[in-house]
Formats: structure tokens, sequence, C-alpha cells
């Protein structure tokens, strides 16, 4: 898996959304129609879009195949009941970044989800970048050179619970179960890296594409939105085989509901209405701290061994751990993470998540300790019976001394577009 | 400026050749490691099967059983674990304690070749070792909390006045005599929160009725807080104090903490106070550091007795590093005593957070070589 050399795209990933063509030569503004300059007048919508059959037939020549990093094509995809894009294993590369919405008024912010609709679309069908006006700075970044095809770029879109307070009138439409992110006692939250009216995660194999899709949707909602704060994040190649390991060392993401089974998604992920719960935690990790720790205390901590990921009772990643044959904690201590958040009992089984964990870097501390930590990120159909009945249990788990929340938010992950008139909010804004 | 302890030592594989692998030892009630071959001197891995019903935890020693070269701690049932050690020429043998207690001992087995570098070797410590740290350690604490308990009442009284120059004052010298105790937060149960918590965690932050002790306080001198709330706080921190006081001899010390402390203490001076996480209005952080020095000296000299024997070398370079960190925190104190730890130069920032990283770098392979395995102590 590591750095697989590009490779040609089949005719079958280039065709694979015919339709969203279509629908992209129905939306072709005029190319001057700035979206920088003139959002809130209404001219901002697919300023980038012109020609998009051109840039439908130079799709052969890509650099980076959607599959290269264990992606599905076709999971990239915005289309259909759910935003499918949450379900896909941890890109290697990541932006998330949380907006206020400062637009003022439903038809604002109507006009913001059709912004945003529009260029989710464009990203996934692809663009022409050459300037087709040269009276104007041209409409795309160039990040990715002259030629972008589509369907690289995971976008999903969530919305957060203040969004419904008396700005829009939308108190009534409040998704039943979102509310601001609670401070757990072991929080160390910083406001400034915390909640948001929406938050928008970019994912792709590499970070030029992440960084152009962020480049574009920021520039097409300026003046409509603002961002308010942003990580960025990244996965390993497996080392050497397995899930790949965070910061800590340890492989990370092992155990997850199954993202394939459609009973398990219906009874765990998705609401009824084609939604999901987002919860995003920014959880630093005192590396150096954790890096004078002897092994054992740190797997025992874990739960698992740190070279080969296995439960500390057992041989192999994949092989569950067996905590009945263990009740007093002899060999997977009973405050071991992985056993207090995934108890695998019949009772906890409700409250399982579907995770998703990134790992960043930020660089420094005030006093020159590396910033780095997990990105954090999972799904659920209700967050106090899942998300926050799992981060209950960890309360004061040892591993808390090592490890600490410092941003996030809770969001609701708006149900996916039916097709390309669609655009998302659509309900919430009827 | 580097930990000269076992760990992180390059393991002289280049001294010597490496060890046929022996294949899969077995471990269980019936036997510790049968059939464990000779071996080259230098690095040996060693696959350790776990074919009983109970965890093992195997060591190499010596053979007369005094120095341990190797641990492999808690191998479970149905699992293989690999061991490393770095071995000299000599006659060693293995020891394989079980769940239970009961330990059994591998035939010896000889090491020839070379002499080699990177070996290292220590007493293990037993929990009765620890026990007597413990013993010794609580015993500096209970004469601290006198203190701490006398200055609170300082504080208090204090409040009873106008004068906030002074309260601000009793303030800083009871905080820093808590400060001081550092090595037993884990002990002191729900008073380490009530006494010395931080608003973060709790839902309203400073403003939230759970956030109480020193850093409330500590808010209020630096915020005109009202003489009212000050003394409000101040009587509750003083209560808290002497529930303290009386609940300790009642509180139980767990045996790896006074180890663990040596380098934790000031592993939280790092996350807290040097990045002014902990800084309520007083900008005393250098001072606070000064104070956790002193509380990683209390937890070292009551290892120190068990150090001297089991492993001098460790004990000296610990000591060598709090002291070179002590003289780099002391240099900064002036005629007005320490500077807020933002009026530092970049030079002397970089030195006080280098020193204290590095000193937490040769201080923390004391729990690793002192740690006794306890996994029914999680309670």
């Amino acid at each position: 898996m590591d750095e697989t050399p590009s490779t040609p795209q089949s005719p079958e990933l280039v065709d694979r959304s015919p339709e969203l063509v279509e629908g992209q030569d129905r939306t072709v503004r005029p190319a001057h129609g700035s979206s920088r300059r003139g959002f809130l007048l209404g001219g901002a919508t697919a300023g980038a879009a012109a020609v998009v059959a051109a840039g439908r037939r130079v799709a052969l020549a890509d650099d980076t195949r959607p599959g290269s990093a264990g992606i599905a094509a076709d999971e990239l995809s915005p289309y259909g009941p759910n935003q499918r894009v949450l379900l896909n294993e941890p890109s290697r590369a990541t932006a998330m970044i949380s907006f206020d919405v400062i637009a003022t008024g439903r038809k604002q912010l109507s006009d913001l989800f059709t912004v945003i609709s529009e260029r989710v679309k464009l990203l996934a069908a692809g663009e022409p970048t050459a300037v087709s006006d040269p009276s104007r700075p041209p409409a795309d970044n160039g990040i990715l050179g002259p030629l972008f095809t589509g369907n690289q770029v995971g976008v999903l879109i969530g919305v957060g619970a203040s969004l419904f307070d008396h700005r829009f009138g939308l108190a009534a439409r409040r998704p039943a179960g979102l509310k601001p992110m609670r401070t757990f006692p072991n929080d160390n939250l910083d406001p400034a890296i915390c909640h948001g009216d929406l938050s928008m995660q970019f994912t792709a194999a590499t970070p030029d594409v992440v960084t152009h899709a962020l480049r574009d949707l920021t520039k097409h909602t300026r003046g409509a939105m603002q961002p308010r704060w942003r990580v960025d994040g990244f996965t390993s190649p497996p080392r050497p085989d397995g899930a790949p390991r965070n910061l800590l060392g340890f492989k990370d993401g092992t155990s997850n509901p199954s993202t394939t089974d459609t009973t398990t998604l219906d009874r765990l992920v998705w609401t009824t209405d084609g939604g999901s719960f987002q919860v995003i935690r920014i959880i630093r990790n005192l590396v150096e701290f954790w890096d004078r720790v002897s092994l054992q205390e740190q797997e025992l901590m874990i739960g698992r061994r740190r070279d080969d990921g296995s439960p500390l009772d057992a041989d192999g990643e994949l092989t569950a751990p067996d905590y009945a044959r263990d009740p007093q904690g002899l060999i997977i201590p009973t405050d071991a993470h992985i056993r207090l958040a995934n108890p695998r009992t019949p009772r906890t089984e409700a409250t399982r998540i579907l995770r998703r964990s990134w790992n960043y870097d930020l660089g420094l501390d005030s006093n020159g300790q590396l910033n780095q930590g997990t990105l954090f990120t999972c799904y659920q159909q209700d967050i106090e019976r899942q998300f926050e009945a799992v981060q209950t249990r960890l309360i004061d788990e040892p591993l808390t001394d090592y490890i600490s929340p410092v941003g996030g938010g809770y969001f609701y992950v708006l149900p996916g577009l039916a097709d390309k008139n669609d655009r998302y909010a659509k309900a919430l804004l009827s | 400026m580097y930990a000269t302890g076992g760990r992180g030592t390059p393991a002289g594989s280049a001294a010597a050749a490496i060890s046929p692998d022996p294949g899969v030892l077995a471990v269980s009630s019936r036997g510790c490691l049968p059939g464990i071959p000779d071996l080259r001197s230098g690095r040996s891995t060693l696959r350790i099967r776990n074919t009983g019903n109970s965890p093992e935890e195997v060591q190499i020693l010596d053979d007369k059983h005094t120095y341990d070269y190797a641990d492999l701690e808690m191998v479970a049932p149905g699992t293989t674990r690999e061991l490393v050690v770095v071995l000299p020429p000599g006659r060693f043998g293995a020891s394989c304690e079980a769940d239970d207690g009961t330990i059994g001992y591998s035939d010896p087995f000889q090491v020839t070749g070379p002499a080699v570098g990177g070996v290292h070797r220590w007493i293990p410590a037993t929990l009765t070792d620890l026990g007597n740290a413990v013993t010794n350690y609580r015993t500096s604490v209970t004469a601290g909390l006198q203190q701490l308990a006398a200055d609170t009442d300082r504080l208090q009284a204090a409040t009873g006045g106008q004068d906030r120059a002074m309260i601000k004052k009793r303030w800083l010298t009871a905080h820093l005599d808590y400060e001081r105790l550092g090595g037993v937060y884990d002990t002191f149960g729900d008073y380490a929160d009530k006494i010395n918590g931080l608003p973060s965690g709790l839902p309203r932050g400073v403003q939230d009725p759970d956030f109480t002790g020193f850093h409330k306080i500590e808010y209020l001198l630096w915020h005109n807080g009202s003489d009212d709330q000050i003394r409000a706080a101040t009587r509750r921190l003083d209560q808290d104090v002497h529930g303290l006081v009386k609940a300790f001899p009642h509180q139980e010390t767990a045996p790896n903490d006074v180890p663990l402390r040596t380098h934790e203490i000031l592993e939280n001076t790092l996350q807290l106070t040097l990045t002014s996480q902990d800084d309520l209005g007083s900008h005393s952080g250098l001072a606070t550091t000064a104070a956790n020095i002193d509380g990683t000296r209390m937890t070292l000299k009551a290892l120190t007795p068990l150090l001297q024997q089991n492993d001098p070398a460790l004990l000296a370079s610990a000591r060598q590093a709090i002291d070179r960190l002590d003289a780099v925190v002391t240099a900064l104190h002036g005629p007005h005593g320490y500077p807020p730890l933002r009026s530092l130069s970049t030079a002397q920032r970089e030195r006080l957070d280098g020193t204290v990283s590095g000193t937490v770098e040769s201080l923390d392979p004391i729990p690793t070589e002192l740690e006794v395995l306890v996994t029914q102590d999680n309670s």
C-alpha cells in the first residue's frame, strides 16, 4: 500500500458519473461571476464550471488513482442517500475545517448550501483549470496542474447545533440529539478549536488534492461563512501490516463495526433520514511523556501489544480479546483502553461507534514540546447512546495522563445528494 | 545530557555473532523454558510461548539469581512473545513466575564468546523494597502536609484583612508547599482536585462551582475577586487541606508510585507549568518549577537506599540531572524572587525547557527498572 505508483485510470472510473457532467452543463455560469467578490449577490455558483465536458474528456491523464489509498472510487461520490465518504478507511491525507456562517437570513444560508453543493459536484466531476477569462484571476488555484480530473477527493459536510439558533429560524428543525460538544472531566478544551456551525472534511490519497479542494471551497464561500478552526491529518501506511499506527506507536482502528453490512450501518451509523452524527475530537498526544513510559505499562494501558497489535491475551491483531475468560483483568486490565472502550458485551453492543482517526502534527507547543495528536472522528446514530457512553466509560482511564482532548465538536452529517439537482440541507431549509 | 540507564543503549550487536534461533521455548507450571540452549555472547532474542493456564513473567538471571538481565512481563496463556537480552560470557538461568507467585527455574545455560558492550544488569526490586520506599516517602509527605496546613491557616488568617499583597504572598507560600508534594497526587484521591485542580475539564471553567482550591484563589486574587469570594475560597481550601491531613494516614500509596513519580512530577511541570496552563494570574511558574524539583528530590531520596544497592549508576545519573536542573532554575532567581516565565529571554527559556526535558529523559529508567508488576492493582 505504500505510495502506489500512479496508474492510468480505467475508463470505468472516469465514466462513473456521467449524469454529473450533464448536470454541470446546466449550471454553467459566465466565468467572471466571481464568487470571491460576489457571493452575497448570488453570482458565485460555479464560476469555474465552464465546459465541464472537456474536463471529462481529459480525465485519463490523472496523477493519482483514487483506489491507491484503499478507497474505492465510488465511495468518493457525493451522490446517494447518505454521505458514504464517512465509511472509507482513513485516507492518507485529510483536512478538517469548521466554519461559522456569517450570512444573514434563511435565503443567504440557502444560497451558501447551493454553492457548497455545486462545488462538491464540481470536485467530483473534475474541471479544466486553464484560465478561461484572462481579465480575471484564474478560477482554479492550479495546485493540481492544468488537468484536474474528478473523483479524487471525498467531501463530508456536517452542521453543528449552533446553526439552529435564532439566526436562521431553524430552531425547530434541529436534528434530535444534536447539541454542543460537552466537556468531559479529562478534557482541556481550547474554545478557539471547538464547535462551529458547519464541519467540512476533505479526504484524499495525497495532501495536494486535499489542499486543492479546501482552497476551492473556501474561495467560493468567502463572505458567507468564515473558517473557525482547522486541523490537517494524515494516516500512515501499514507498519508492517494491519491497521495504521497512531503517534503512540500502536495500531489504531483494528476493531470497528462493519461498513458493508447494511443492517449494522442502519443500527449504528445512519439516522432514519440518511444522516449520521459526527463527533470530532482533537486529542493531543503527550508524545514525549509517552516515549518515557515502559513498554509494559504502555501495553497495559492500551490492552494490546505494540509490535503487532495483538490483544494481550492472544496472538494476532484480528483475534478478539476474550474478557469473559479474564474477569479480574489479570491479562488485559479492566481499565485498559480497549476494554473500557468496547467491553464486547451484549449490553454495550448498541454503544459501538464507527471510528475514523488521523494523526495530526501542529508543530510545537509554547515550550518546545511536539504538538502532535489524534484527529479522532466517529460516526453514530445517537451521540448520547454511543460516543458519550463510550467516553463516559473512559473517564479517568490510565491513558488520560498521556492524552489531552483539546478541541472538536458535535455535528450532524447531512444526507447525501440525491442527484445532480439536489443540494445539501435541502430538507432542512425547505 | 543523555540517559545512561539500560534503555536505549545500543545492544553491542557488532561485538558478537548473533545467537542461533533456539526455536520457541515453552513456559507453564510444568516447566520454565525446558531445553533452553547455550547462547553466544551479545544480543539474543528468545521466543517464548506460554503453554499453561496462568500468566507468566520470565527473567534472565545470573546463576546466583542476583542480577536481572532481561524481563518479559506477563506472557498470557496461549501467546508467544519475544524476549531480547544482551548477555556477556558466563553462566545464566531463567526464572518463570506464575501469577500466583510460584517460581520455577530453568536449567542453567552457558553463554560463550567475546566480552560485549551494551550489557545492562540490575537487581530487581521486590514489593518489600518498594514498600520500604513508600514508607520513607510517606514520612516526608506527612511532614510536608503539616507545613501545608500551617501555611493555609496563615493564608486564611490574612484574608480577614485588606492587605492583598500579604494574601498573595501567603497564597504562594502555601501553594509551593503543595507543589513540593507532587509525588502523591494519586494517593490524595479527590483531595488532589479539590486542593490544586485546574478549571479545564469543568463545564463552566473558572466559573464552575467545582473549581476550588489554590488555583481558584489565584484566579480571584489576580482578577479582582471580592473579599467575600476570596474568604470563601480560602476557607474551603483550608477545610480541604485539614481534611487531607486527617485522611492521609488512611490513604494507600501504590508500591510503584514512588518510582513513577521520579519523572512524573516534572512531566507535569513540562506539560502544565512551562506552558503556563496552570497560571491563573500569579505568574509564579518558575517558583512552582523549583518546588517540583524539590518534590522530585523527595521521591529520589525515598528510593536512594534501593537504587544504591540495585543500580548505583542510575542513581548517580539521576542525581546529576536534578542538580543540573536545579542550578539552571536557581540562576533565574533574582532580588525580587523568580521573574515571570514570559519575561525570560529566548536563550533562558530554551535552557530551562530543554534542561527539564533532558532531566525527565534521565529519570525515566527508574520506574521501568524498579516497577513490580501488580496487575491486580487497578481497582
